[in-house]
């Protein structure tokens, strides 16, 4: 049996508590186990990390810390968290000046990083310490979700920077892809897989963010998707309450459900909707969802 | 907006090999969505030291994809190079409005989202256990942000943005 120190962030929790929900479930279900870290910032790599990198750094190695403490492997569901943690714990290995830097931050605080653990995303602890036979296994038998044609979107900071991150292939990601047809859904494939959902100008251009996130949608209701899944809670923002915001500012009428890839696989395995918090979707999942039989 | 000093040119000096062949420009989510964004032109005219183009907190507007960075045939990290160039900046007391709202608290509530009691009730409804920054995390947090000169800089914008002369042409 696994266990992971689960790194929730500051979106999951208080945004998306859904994603947490699916993800507890999921996961209790094979056995991992997860203990969770104090909450605090990442902090996210893209606006603390513009400010100031140093803070950045810092702050991100004393949650590693926090971690190393534990004596635990970390699990995040957020792309920022995973690229923030698993960068600085990959930057900190190799650069031994910017370590005694941190260190030397981290004694005012009792703390040092050492190094001894790994950082991934919930992604891949479903591929590699669940593993796609496992899940298989549990699918229901015939799959709740086998009639939906599902389209991916695995997000930018889950794959880039490639070289240090090392998930999935940054211009076409397949571990999502993957996922979904373990499920026994149908995946469907779109021009653009790996374009950002826009949340990265959010704060500086809220409608050119909403354009990008509009691009995809656009791409998806093309090829006749039922849904998509998303794996970071940005990005489920960015296409779930966004859409209702994209179809106001633009005039358009996208009705695309957006489920979190743990919500999937709890369908998929027999995980009531209710007990998942479904009617906190914002773009209704109503008519997707084929409840399990024995009720 | 006057730019000089070494660490500024170290910066810089990361885009010598840039040969404008535009790839960055071409698979950018944001050029495509806003004109005066264009990752190949703002690496020209940073190269000519022209930093009008860096006004209206123009390298703000990176949504951090790093797109750019994997697919530079001269191995030129853009989205780091801006990240570096942010730096700079903001140590010069220019952050964007938008960008500071959300970030000046960090070092005194340990996050950067709201904590409502709606929030509180939704997670209680969902049967999850109670989150909040703990006070030693949040001791620490402080105690971190400060020895990294994060209020310094946060502070210095906060002079600049409540100073009406900051719009002087």
């Amino acid at each position: 049996m696994s266990k992971f120190a689960l790194f929730l962030g500051c979106q999951i929790p208080f945004r998306v508590p859904l994603m947490e929900v699916a993800a507890r479930k999921v996961l209790e279900r094979f056995d991992i186990e997860l203990e969770t870290m104090p909450l605090a910032c990442c902090p996210d790599p893209i606006g603390v990390r513009s400010i100031s990198t140093d803070t950045w750094h810092t702050l991100a190695a004393r949650n590693l810390c926090v971690a190393e403490t534990m004596g635990l492997d970390i699990m995040t569901m957020c792309n920022g968290c995973f690229e923030t943690l698993k960068t600085v714990n990959e930057e900190l290995k190799h650069d031994t000046t910017l370590k005694d830097q941190v260190n030397t931050r981290l004694a005012d605080v009792g703390r040092e990083w050492k190094g001894t653990l790994s950082v991934k995303h919930g992604t891949q602890v479903l591929i590699e310490d669940v593993g796609l036979d496992r899940i298989r296994q549990e699918v229901l038998e015939p799959s709740p979700v086998s009639h939906l044609k599902v389209a991916a979107h695995s997000g930018c900071h889950f794959t880039k920077p490639s070289n240090i991150l090392q998930t999935d292939d940054p211009d076409r990601p397949q571990l999502l892809t993957q996922l979904i047809e373990t499920t026994g859904a149908q995946s469907v494939t779109y021009r653009g897989g790996a374009l950002c959902c826009g949340t990265g100008i959010l704060n500086i251009a809220s409608e050119q963010a909403s354009q990008i996130a509009r691009t995809k949608l656009h791409r998806i209701q093309a090829v006749k998707a039922d849904a998509m899944i998303t794996s970071c809670p940005f990005c489920f923002l960015s296409y779930d309450s966004g859409q209702l915001l994209i179809n106001r500012t633009f005039g358009d009428s996208l009705k695309i459900p957006i489920l979190d890839s743990f919500e999937l696989i709890a369908l998929a395995i027999g995980i009531h909707p209710n007990e998942l918090g479904f009617k906190l979707h914002r773009v209704k999942t109503g008519d997707l969802i084929r409840a399990p039989a024995p009720l | 907006m006057e730019l000089e000093g070494e660490e500024l040119e170290a910066i810089l000096r990361k885009l010598y090999v840039c040969y404008q062949c535009g790839t960055c420009t071409a698979g950018c989510p944001v050029a495509r969505v806003i004109a005066e964004f264009n990752p190949r032109q703002m690496i020209l005219r940073l190269k000519q030291r022209d930093f009008a183009i860096l006004d209206d907190f123009k390298a703000w507007y990176c949504a951090a994809c790093h797109t750019c960075s994997e697919h530079c045939p001269q191995n030129i990290k853009f989205s780091e190079v801006l990240m570096e160039l942010k730096n700079y900046l903001a140590k010069q007391g220019e952050i964007p409005p938008g960008t500071l709202t959300v970030y000046k608290d960090l070092g005194d509530v340990g996050i950067i989202s709201e904590f409502t009691q709606a929030i509180a009730r939704r997670r209680a409804a969902l049967k999850l256990p109670e989150v909040q920054v703990d006070d030693k995390t949040l001791k620490e947090i402080s105690k971190l942000t400060e020895l990294t000169g994060w209020y310094d800089i946060i502070h210095s914008v906060e002079v600049q943005v409540s100073n009406p002369k900051k719009s002087e042409d």
